[in-house]
């Protein structure tokens, strides 16, 4: 059949549904621009892998209380060679080298200095490990062995207060980026925990660009780009360093359609920026780790669903060393997983 | 975890508890000296529309077990005792999550008395007063990767509640209505004390068929039109009013109800017409019931 007749064949098709003219010509158009999206090069709807991938290399912890045990970790961050771990379920963090063995932990259940209430997602960085507590609405800084240096944030809605922090980042000026979980913002504080402006409306859902449907985690560029985990609307939203809304991505248009394809995402529960540029996202109900590159431009996908090595139950972080290295939070399966990049 | 008490779930494990015709609420009809009724009621509440960011839906499983024996003529003594599931699920960053506990709930002890009655042929009123102690036989401690359970999740309140009401009941050959009014005084434990419950209830049944009385009748069917008006104060967390709780529904109930000599078996669904909550509560959708009676 030619595209003439195709063309004229839905045509018709549309005309014994009850449309008129005007729109089954808007419907046949939309339908074109749907299609050249979905299939041109730079906005490809179903990518392939663009990088080799990687290579599981081992994992660690298993559910418990122990030393090097887990119950529910959630968020990890990288720094002196040393993985950061937040056992939230057990509301401490646990220190370990970059294969793994462990070197110590901190903090107890509690609402006081160097005490947590369900530790989320962290950021490390010269000797200060900054960790969003979900149960305390607040940002606690503690120094690499668990000493309370300060904290910042209380309950509520107003500027500088929190209704479960998820997700925290630093960019090269210290600025502290804090992902307000129920909130639907993201707020931005100084280096002394001074709230300085948010992203996004609080209290309001939104699918348009800006806007966030429960954000949990955040990032910073090399560039000082802010991404954030836009979780329940499935896709991943960067903002310049002054504010301004740059660019997203996750599923057709980053409208809050989920799937399993790469570069569609099911609930975007952790986001992690690399040395180079690149991002990690971990993509939670699909259960793998997707990489993108700054742009968005889909990399590759690490991991499936299972309990075997290289196997996730529904990540929630990740991070990764200077050479390249990739450590997961395996959510479900209580363990962190350890990958290469494969050349 | 913040999370608003759930007004209802706790007045599922009271389920009504007489030999007659209600399905929610109590009556007044005498137990028979010596007489046991075993009771059992299957309940399903549904709680969804959160106000709130968090999302939840609350679903509760209550299968409350009554034993009434009657120790005289005029004194029937209760006992009934819950199984409960109840499953709060909720949006958090690591996606919907459960919350929630299951097993046997408090066990609530009461005795009735029938105070005054009016006979006529065909047609008989009763009034009888009841006072009882909710027992905190549930477990009150239950805790998982979020911490300790909110209170109004917890199966037992941890708390030793007394509770009081009067029943009246006018039954006659075709129809039968009851009402009852009740208040439990809820008391402190964990550092919580779940808000005083006051409620009053109405009961109509009619019976459907067979339209004429006669011998050798298997059975009656009756239609049930109940109303059930609750009142919650505010639950007291270390001492202050939590703005997320207490309230006024007012429950609306169709059902129906199969009577034979031996055993009842009943259906009900109380669906809201009112409710005016504190804050982020939860509000109810509907509560089903199913039951039967067996009388030895």
């Amino acid at each position: 059949m030619s595209r003439e007749n195709s063309s004229a064949g839905s045509f018709v098709r549309l005309k014994r549904l009850g449309l008129s003219a005007g729109c089954r010509r808007k419907f046949l158009a939309g339908a074109a621009l749907v299609l050249t999206c979905a299939t041109s090069a730079n906005y490809s709807w179903f990518p392939s892998a663009k990088e080799p991938g990687y290579r599981f290399t081992k994992s660690w912890g298993s559910t418990g209380s122990a030393q090097g045990e887990f119950l529910q970790p959630i968020g990890i961050a990288i720094d002196d060679n040393q993985l950061f771990v937040s056992d939230a379920g057990n509301n401490r963090i646990q220190v370990f080298d970059l294969d793994g063995n462990f070197l110590r932990e901190f903090g107890r259940k509690g609402d006081g200095a160097g005490e947590l209430g369900r530790p989320m997602h962290l950021a490390a960085r010269a000797g200060k490990l900054y960790v969003a507590e979900y149960l305390n609405d607040r940002v606690q800084v503690l120094s690499f062995d668990g000493q309370a240096l300060s904290a910042f944030g209380a309950s509520g809605v107003g500027p500088g207060q929190f209704d479960a922090p998820g997700g925290v980042a630093l960019d090269a000026a210290g600025n502290v980026y804090v992902a307000d979980f129920y909130n639907q913002r993201v707020q931005v504080f100084d280096p002394e925990g001074r709230f300085l402006r948010q992203h996004g409306t609080t209290g309001e859902k939104g699918i348009r660009a800006g806007r966030f449907n429960y954000p949990t985690d955040t990032a910073v560029l090399p560039t000082g780009e802010l991404v954030v985990a836009d979780a329940y609307n499935d896709r991943i939203q960067v903002f310049a360093t002054d504010g301004t809304f740059l660019r997203k991505w996750g599923g057709p248009f980053a409208l809050n359609i989920s799937g399993h394809w790469p570069g569609w995402f099911r609930t975007a529960t952790g986001v992690d920026a690399a040395p180079d540029g690149s991002v990690f996202v971990a993509d939670f109900y699909n259960h793998r780790i997707q990489k993108f590159t700054g742009d968005g431009e889909f990399l590759v996908a690490v991991g499936t669903h299972g309990t075997a090595r290289g196997q996730f139950e529904r990540p929630t972080d990740m991070t990764v060393d200077n050479t390249g290295n990739l450590y997961v939070v395996d959510f479900g399966n209580d363990r962190i997983q350890k990958f290469r990049p494969q050349r | 975890m913040k999370t608003g008490p759930y007004i209802l779930a706790l007045a599922l494990a009271a389920p009504a508890t007489s030999s007659a015709g209600p399905i929610t609420t109590n009556t007044a009809l005498p137990i028979h000296d010596g007489e046991l009724i075993v009771r059992a009621q299957g309940k399903l509440l549904r709680a969804t529309g959160d106000p709130g960011p968090r999302d939840r839906d609350l679903t509760v499983w209550a299968v409350p077990t009554v034993l009434v024996y009657g120790a005289t003529a005029k004194l029937a003594l209760f006992s009934v005792i819950p199984y409960l599931d109840k499953d709060l699920e909720l949006t958090t960053p690591e996606g919907r999550t459960s919350r929630g506990d299951s097993g046997l709930g408090d066990l609530r002890l009461f005795a009735r008395y029938s105070a005054a009655q009016w006979d006529s042929p065909g047609e008989t009123l009763r009034l009888a007063p009841f006072i009882g102690l909710e027992v905190p036989s549930g477990r009150d401690d239950k805790s998982d990767a979020f911490g300790k359970l909110p209170q109004p999740l917890q199966l037992g309140s941890g708390s030793w509640d007394p509770f009081l009401g009067l029943v009246f009941t006018w039954q006659t050959l075709a129809w039968e209505f009851d009402s009852s009014i009740s208040y439990d005084f809820k008391t402190e434990a964990n550092d919580f004390e779940v808000g005083d419950l006051a409620r009053l209830d109405l009961s109509f049944q009619y019976r459907l068929w067979p339209r004429d009385l006669g011998e050798g009748v298997p059975g009656f069917l009756y239609l049930v039109a109940e109303s059930n008006l609750l009142w919650q104060d505010r639950n007291q967390i270390s001492g202050s009013s939590d703005s997320n709780s207490g309230g006024t529904t007012w429950l609306l109930t169709p059902g129906l109800q199969y009577i034979t000599r031996r055993f009842i078996l009943e259906g009900a669904v109380q669906l809201p017409a009112v409710q005016r909550l504190g804050g982020s509560t939860l509000e109810t959708d509907l509560i089903a019931t199913t039951g039967f009676r067996v009388n030895f």
